[in-house]
């Protein structure tokens, strides 16, 4: 791989990473608002991947 | 709880595609929160029993909801574990996260279309007295006490057999000849607003009323339960609060002679409604066709 591909993989990289922190963050908010309010189920809220997303 | 979810395999992928795929039909204006979710449903391939009511779909929606979520996870919470992604699970990581966010846009867009109405999220077994707000702008609340009511022991007709005894239980059963089946269980906590001014029931049928409480639970049942606690309460020589004295005092009758339960002159005004989940009042349902007098 030539220099200029591995810095073009590693721009793609990093803006990858950057959408992927923005919608980990987007979601836990998300997640956070459900598991607040009194219409979710207490499955939802106590579904350990949900748990493990807001803790 | 009735619960109405058929796990299929592979649903995870399956149910992101087609949420994908049905993108276009959510985002197409669809106001009803049936039809919203009945394509949530769709999407997630989750099957529904035709006595499924709002809380179980959305339960069941919010479950699978999760499961989608899921599939993200693995490389959540570790930068390390990121690091050794190739681009191309990177991108697929992405694309996942976009989709369970999706998800999660469309279960809150269904939960803020069914907004805890205030004076519901103020239930208590012991019941509270609120003003009732129409949904229709320029009408005036309506005063209504507000009950949370636990779930049945047994059917409903054990539990009063229980409460009252043999006799008044039968009696019970014979009285509403066929208009309310008290062998239903109740197998959740329902919220109860009986709403003290109102006589001008807005409704096609029985069903309709069913349909937009989120319940096949009859509002003369749910009554009838709670009358037959709050009896059992005050037989027993417990401290009843202000809500539970008048509900007795109007009720005491209904409970003993049942003679068309809502219906007598009596309690004519005595409507009740219940609730899953706090769903708000359709709009019209409480209104009152004309003044009345002020009712204890």
């Amino acid at each position: 791989m030539s220099d200029e591909q591995t810095g073009a993989d590693s721009k793609e990289r990093a803006i990858l990473i950057s959408e992927v922190d923005r919608l980990e963050s987007e979601i836990r908010r998300r997640l956070l608002v459900l598991v607040e309010h009194p219409g979710v189920s207490e499955e939802f809220k106590s579904n350990s991947i949900v748990k493990e997303w807001v803790k | 709880m009735n619960f109405l979810v058929q796990a299929i395999p592979g649903l995870m992928q399956e149910s992101l595609s087609a949420l994908s795929n049905s993108s276009k039909a959510t985002k197409a204006n669809v106001e009803s929160t049936d039809q919203k979710l009945g394509q949530y449903e769709k999407a997630l391939g989750i099957t529904v029993v035709e006595s499924a009511t709002y809380g179980e779909r959305i339960a069941a929606v919010a479950v699978i909801a999760a499961a989608a979520v899921t599939r993200a996870l693995p490389a959540q919470f570790s930068h390390e574990y990121r690091a050794t992604l190739s681009i191309e699970q990177l991108g697929q990581y992405s694309k996942d996260l976009t989709n369970a966010l999706q998800l999660l846009t469309q279960l809150s867009s269904i939960i803020k279309d069914q907004q805890m109405a205030e004076p519901l999220s103020r239930a208590t077994p012991e019941g509270v007295l609120v003003q009732y707000e129409d949904s229709r702008p320029g009408v005036a609340p309506h005063r209504a006490y507000v009950f949370r009511v636990e779930p049945s022991k047994g059917t409903v007709y054990e539990e009063i057999k229980e409460l009252l005894g043999k006799e008044e239980a039968d009696q019970l059963v014979q009285d509403w000849y066929g208009r309310c089946d008290l062998n239903q269980k109740l197998e959740v906590a329902i919220d109860v607003a009986i709403f003290l001014d109102s006589n001008n029931k807005h409704r096609k049928t029985q069903e309709d009323d069913f349909k937009a409480a989120g319940t096949s639970f009859s509002d003369d049942l749910a009554l009838t339960l709670l009358s037959a606690r709050k009896l059992r309460k005050a037989r027993d020589g417990e401290q009843l609060s202000e809500a539970e004295k008048d509900l007795k005092q109007k009720q005491e009758g209904v409970i003993r002679s049942c003679s068309g339960a809502l219906g007598i002159d009596a309690y004519g005004r005595l409507r009740a409604y219940i609730f899953f989940f706090g769903l708000s009042l359709p709009a019209g349902w409480a209104s009152c066709s004309a003044p009345l007098p002020e009712s204890k």
